[in-house]
């Protein structure tokens, strides 16, 4: 009795202080150019921009431009995937894949993938096709590096149990590698979806390409600030959007694991 | 006589349907309408483009325009260059400097001018009235621009030794138009190199605008116009004659304020009550070369080039 009140109260605690939180936040943007503190031209109060927001709920081009966005997100998120996990597995699980990837995997990395915007112009033009390599570049290393510590971190007392047992190549697979590389997966997913998500509105914003970037540059370039900052919401909400669906699917896939248990013991 | 062209183009369309496959190699004169890729930026520098094609000037021609919206040259030269786009807006600084670089461009028609007058031009240096009383003050100022080593360059320069301002020790930071504003209102840096609708806005936010550095550099500077990669042109010289008539029939109707400014509140973004208020663009169809080759000597004078473009190569000459 006593834990299942101690729960509620976590629950609605948990529940008040977030949306005290963004309530905070969204009156300082209504005050603040309404006070002068942040310049009013430029910076409109909250309610415009939610009116603004409203206004572009009820027509298509939001519509139109989430979905240009979301699908060259997804795009990108599948050819990462199918990059990263063969490519950071097998870094991972023989130390002669690491030492013939590592040092090339080092080098690219840290390459902002933004600076490889006129690169990129130059080989795709400016089709979406540009966002969608731009967003595989960047999504790519941070699930990359997560399959690659995943595989290696496998605890070898299982992995040698598994060998005594004479377990399969698969049967291993299956039963000691992907449970133990599963969370480190999941993050890397997680991660990589934001950072793709990133990278598609910048690369729109950029070249040019349809999508929430675009729109907000043309809102920019017409000085309709509600306009702009309206997207720039969408922008905002929809990561919010993917990252909650993206850890709704983990909780599902990953209920066994200590990380998702509720007490948190293992 | 709209409801005839109207007429004309449905018969065109339809005999092109269907003669599927035999009509290729259609002109202006034929029966079906060649596709062109424009490569634009979203100002009210290109009103007359918007109205042409609204009007049906190009479709006259035989030519079918999509626009599409890039960031600047930067993004543009390359999609025209690699046949992306067959035409695209540019600055001729910008492309007087890709010639440089052997990257094989050139203006095919003039689209806009500086001011031709000492009144309210589309170009502005915008300035905190607290801090600078007029241009006489800029020696040493930290301009916003647009692009380094560039027009703005050459214009700012200019219009300051034109008004006896030294203009040795000035610093140039690189800034898009809808920055600039906030920048100088922040004391980030002292002018901005801005052009409407935010020369307006700017006003209205209290910066005063201490000159206009295209008609302090020359009165109606040639400024930019389209561009194509010249092997393009080569190849396709009657459709880059039939753009070149659409494109000047569209300057000539700037004239029409109001239809300006209706194209302007449809095509951009810029609130309507904003577009009411904006100086409207110096639109001429016809490059001055003089006058080019004029702010050509003064970018190599900066620095900006290495040595005077030869203008033959840059102007495709038409017809």
């Amino acid at each position: 009795m006593i834990g299942l009140a101690r729960r509620r109260g976590v629950a609605i605690e948990s529940v008040v202080w977030p949306v005290l939180g963004v309530g905070v936040a969204i009156a300082a943007l209504e005050l603040g150019p309404r006070l002068g503190i942040l310049p009013r031209q430029s910076f409109p109060p909250a309610s415009e921009i939610f009116r603004a927001l409203g206004d572009l709920v009820g027509g298509s081009e939001l519509w139109g431009a989430i979905g240009d966005t979301l699908t060259s997100w997804a795009k990108a998120m599948v050819l990462a995937t199918v990059i990263a996990l063969p490519v950071g597995m097998a870094m991972g699980a023989s130390p002669v894949g690491a030492l013939l990837l590592r040092l090339t995997v080092d080098f690219l990395r840290p390459i902002p993938s933004v600076a490889l915007i006129p690169v990129l112009v130059l080989i795709y033009g400016t089709k979406p096709s540009i966002t969608v390599a731009l967003a595989t570049i960047g999504a790519t290393f941070p699930l990359l590096f997560q399959a690659m510590y995943g595989v290696a971190d496998v605890d070898p007392v299982a992995k040698d149990t598994a060998r005594v047992f004479r377990l399969g190549w698969s049967a291993r697979l299956r039963r000691i590698t992907l449970p133990s590389v599963a969370p480190y997966l999941a993050t890397g997913f997680r991660i990589s979806a934001s950072v793709a998500l990133i990278l598609v509105v910048t690369g729109e914003y950029v070249v040019g390409v349809d999508g929430l970037g675009k729109e907000v540059f043309l809102a920019q370039s017409g000085a309709a600030y509600q306009r702009m900052y309206a997207f720039i919401v969408t922008t905002g909400l929809l990561g919010l959007g993917v990252n909650l669906a993206l850890l709704a699917v983990e909780r599902r896939v990953l209920f066994w694991h200590p990380s998702q248990r509720e007490d948190g013991s293992r | 006589m709209k409801i005839t062209s109207k007429v004309l183009l449905a018969a065109a369309l339809a005999t092109g349907a269907a003669g599927v496959g035999a009509s290729t190699g259609a002109t202006a004169s034929g029966d079906e309408l060649t596709p062109i890729t424009v490569g634009i930026l979203p100002i009210a520098d290109l009103a007359p483009l918007f109205y042409g094609i609204e009007e049906g000037y190009f479709a006259e021609e035989g030519l079918d325009v999509t626009l599409e919206v890039g960031q600047g040259g930067a993004a543009l030269v390359p999609a025209v260059v690699t046949g992306e786009y067959q035409f695209a807006f540019g600055n001729y600084v910008s492309l007087m400097l890709a010639r440089q670089n052997d990257v094989g461009v050139q203006i095919v028609v003039n689209i806009v001018d500086g001011a031709e007058r000492d009144d309210r031009g589309t170009n502005g240096l915008l300035v905190d009235p607290e801090r600078f009383g007029g241009i006489e003050d800029l020696a040493g100022a930290t301009f916003a621009v647009t692009t380094l080593s560039n027009i703005a360059e050459v214009t700012i320069r200019t219009t300051l030794r034109n008004a006896d301002v030294d203009d040795s020790d000035v610093e140039f930071v690189e800034l898009g138009f809808p920055d600039m504003n906030a920048a100088v209102e922040s004391g980030d840096v002292d002018v901005a190199w801005q052009a409407e609708p935010f020369v307006t806005l700017g006003e209205a936010a209290g910066l005063v605008n201490v000159a206009d550095p295209m008609y302090g550099t020359t009165p109606s500077m040639p400024l930019a116009g389209m561009f194509a990669a010249e092997s393009w042109l080569g190849d396709n010289p009657e459709l880059a004659d039939a753009f070149h008539r659409a494109m000047t029939r569209s300057l000539e109707a700037s004239t029409d304020e109001e239809a300006m400014r209706a194209t302007i509140a449809a095509n951009t973004q810029t609130p309507p009550e904003i577009v009411e208020q904006i100086a409207l663009a110096n639109w001429n169809p016809e490059l001055d070369i003089e006058k080019l080759a004029m702010v050509a000597g003064l970018a190599v004078e900066y620095g900006i080039l290495d040595a005077e473009p030869d203008l033959d190569t840059l102007v495709r000459s038409a017809d």
